[in-house]
C-alpha cells in the first residue's frame, strides 16, 4: 500500500486481518486475543474481517456426518435417552423426572467437569439461580452466600393455590434425589441456613426445583405435587 | 434451512432445549463436517472435532447475537476455528487461547453496520481481480487453514514472500469491498 493515509491503523487492521484468518500463533496470537477482550475497535475490525471473509463459507461443502457421532454427542451431552429427557424438559412433573432419570442424567456430571468448569478467573464467583417457571408467573432468584453458609431466597412473584404451599427442593447433583429446603414463607425474601454438609454441596452442578404441595409440605420427602420450575446453580 | 429458522433453534439451545439443539445439529452438522474436513483433512479427527464444535455451540448458544453475522456463519466460524486449534495443536507450536474469545459476541453497532452496508461487492467477486496465486493463498488461508509456513511451501515462496502477498492481497480486499478501486497487487 503506498497510500499515506493507509499507513497509521494499517498494523492494527492487519493484525485483525490475520487474527480472522486464524494465520497468528504465538505472541501474536495472545496479543490479538487480549485486544480481542480490550479494545473495541480491534474488535470491530476482527468481526468486519470475519463477515467478509464468511462470503467464503459457501465453499465448504457439506459432508454426511456419520451416524454414529449424532449418538456419541447426544450420550456425552444428554445421556443415553435424549429424547425421554427433552420430553422432560417440556413436562411439569420435571423433578420427579429428574430423579428417576439419575442414570440418563449422571453424563450431565461428567458433562459440567470435563467441559464447562467453574469460570478460572473468577475465585470469588457467586452461585445464583433464577427460577421462572414456565407455565406460571412463579418465579424465584436464589443467590447463595458462601461466607455465611446462607441461601437467600427471593420470591419475585406467584403465589401458590389456595389451600396449598410451595416448596423449594435442592438436588446437589443431576443424579441426587431432591432434598426439601423447607416450605416457601410468605415473605418474600427469606434465608435459609445451611448445614456444612449441603453447603458444600452448593456447586454449579446442582439444581434448585420448586413445587407445589399440600399445605405444609411434602409428606413423603420427595416432591409430590407438579413441579413448577427447575433451573442449574450458576456461577456470576 | 433459512437463517431465521437457525437464529431460532439457536435462542432454543440458549434455554437448554435439548429437542431444538438436536435439530440443529441435523440441519446443520453436514456443513461443520465439511469444514472440519477440509481443514483436519482426516476423517476420524474431523469427526471428534465436529463433535467438539456441537459441545461448544451448546455452551456458548448465549454468545450468539444477529446483527451483521449471520447464525450459520457464526457456527462455521466456531468449527473454523476449533479445526484450526488442533492444527495448531498438532504442529505442537500451540498457545491456549479460549477459541471463543474469536468468535465476537457482539453484533456490530449502527455505524459499523451502516459501513457495512456500504460495501457493495462480495469476497468472491473481488478475490478474482488478484492475481490467481495471490487469491489461492488467501482461499487456502480460510478454506484450509493454512499456516504462513505452509503457505510458502505450496506456493513455493520464501515465507517473508507470502507474509507480503498476504498482507497485500487482504489490503486491496478491503478496498475492493469498501467499494474502492483495486489497487496493484
Amino acid at each position: 500500500m503506498s497510500d499515506k493515509a493507509h499507513q497509521d491503523g494499517d498494523g492494527r487492521n492487519w493484525l485483525s486481518a490475520e487474527f480472522a484468518l486464524g494465520l497468528l500463533d504465538g505472541a501474536a496470537l495472545v496479543e490479538a486475543a487480549a485486544l480481542m477482550r480490550t479494545d473495541r475497535t480491534f474488535a470491530a475490525q476482527v468481526t468486519d474481517w470475519q463477515r467478509k471473509l464468511s462470503d467464503l463459507d459457501s465453499e465448504f461443502e457439506e459432508v454426511t456426518v456419520p451416524a454414529s457421532v449424532r449418538k456419541q454427542l447426544t450420550a456425552r451431552l444428554f445421556g443415553a435417552q435424549p429424547s425421554m429427557l427433552s420430553r422432560l424438559w417440556n413436562s411439569t412433573p420435571l423433578w420427579r423426572g429428574v430423579a428417576a432419570l439419575g442414570v440418563a442424567a449422571a453424563v450431565f456430571v461428567s458433562f459440567d467437569d470435563a467441559v464447562a468448569p467453574p469460570p478460572p478467573g473468577l475465585p470469588d464467583a457467586e452461585l445464583v439461580t433464577a427460577l421462572f417457571a414456565p407455565d406460571s408467573d412463579i418465579s424465584f432468584i436464589t443467590r447463595y452466600d458462601a461466607e455465611r453458609a446462607v441461601l437467600r431466597v427471593n420470591r419475585l412473584s406467584g403465589e401458590p393455590d389456595p389451600g396449598r404451599d410451595l416448596e423449594l427442593w435442592f438436588a446437589p447433583t443431576p443424579t441426587a434425589a431432591p432434598m426439601s429446603m423447607g416450605v416457601v414463607p410468605e415473605q418474600q425474601v427469606y434465608e435459609i441456613e445451611l448445614s456444612p454438609e449441603v453447603a458444600a454441596q452448593m456447586t454449579t452442578n446442582a439444581h434448585f426445583g420448586v413445587s407445589m404441595e399440600p399445605e405444609g409440605g411434602s409428606t413423603t420427602g420427595a416432591p409430590s405435587g407438579p413441579v413448577l420450575v427447575v433451573a442449574d446453580i450458576h456461577a456470576i | 434451512m433459512s437463517a431465521e429458522h437457525i437464529e431460532h433453534l439457536i435462542g432454543r439451545v440458549v434455554l437448554k432445549d435439548r429437542a431444538a439443539f438436536i435439530e440443529l445439529y441435523d440441519q446443520t452438522s453436514a456443513k461443520l463436517f465439511g469444514v472440519c474436513l477440509r481443514i483436519l483433512k482426516n476423517r476420524a479427527e474431523a469427526e471428534e472435532a465436529v463433535q467438539e464444535v456441537f459441545v461448544k455451540v451448546w455452551n456458548n448458544a448465549d454468545r450468539y447475537k444477529s446483527g451483521g453475522f449471520s447464525p450459520i456463519s457464526w457456527m462455521v466460524a466456531i468449527a473454523r476455528n476449533h479445526s484450526i486449534d488442533r492444527l495448531r495443536k498438532r504442529r505442537g507450536n500451540h498457545v491456549e487461547i479460549d477459541e471463543a474469545v474469536q468468535i465476537p459476541d457482539s453484533g456490530p453497532g449502527p455505524e459499523e453496520q451502516l459501513i457495512a452496508s456500504d460495501t457493495g461487492r462480495r469476497i468472491s467477486s473481488c478475490l478474482q481481480e488478484l492475481p490467481e496465486d495471490r487469491a489461492n493463498a488467501v482461499r487456502g488461508a480460510y478454506l484450509e487453514g493454512y499456516s504462513y509456513a505452509e503457505l510458502a511451501e505450496r506456493h513455493s515462496v520464501p515465507l517473508n514472500t507470502m507474509k507480503t502477498w498476504l498482507r497485500r492481497s487482504l489490503l486491496a480486499l478491503r478496498d475492493c469491498l469498501g467499494g474502492g478501486k483495486m489497487e496493484e497487487v
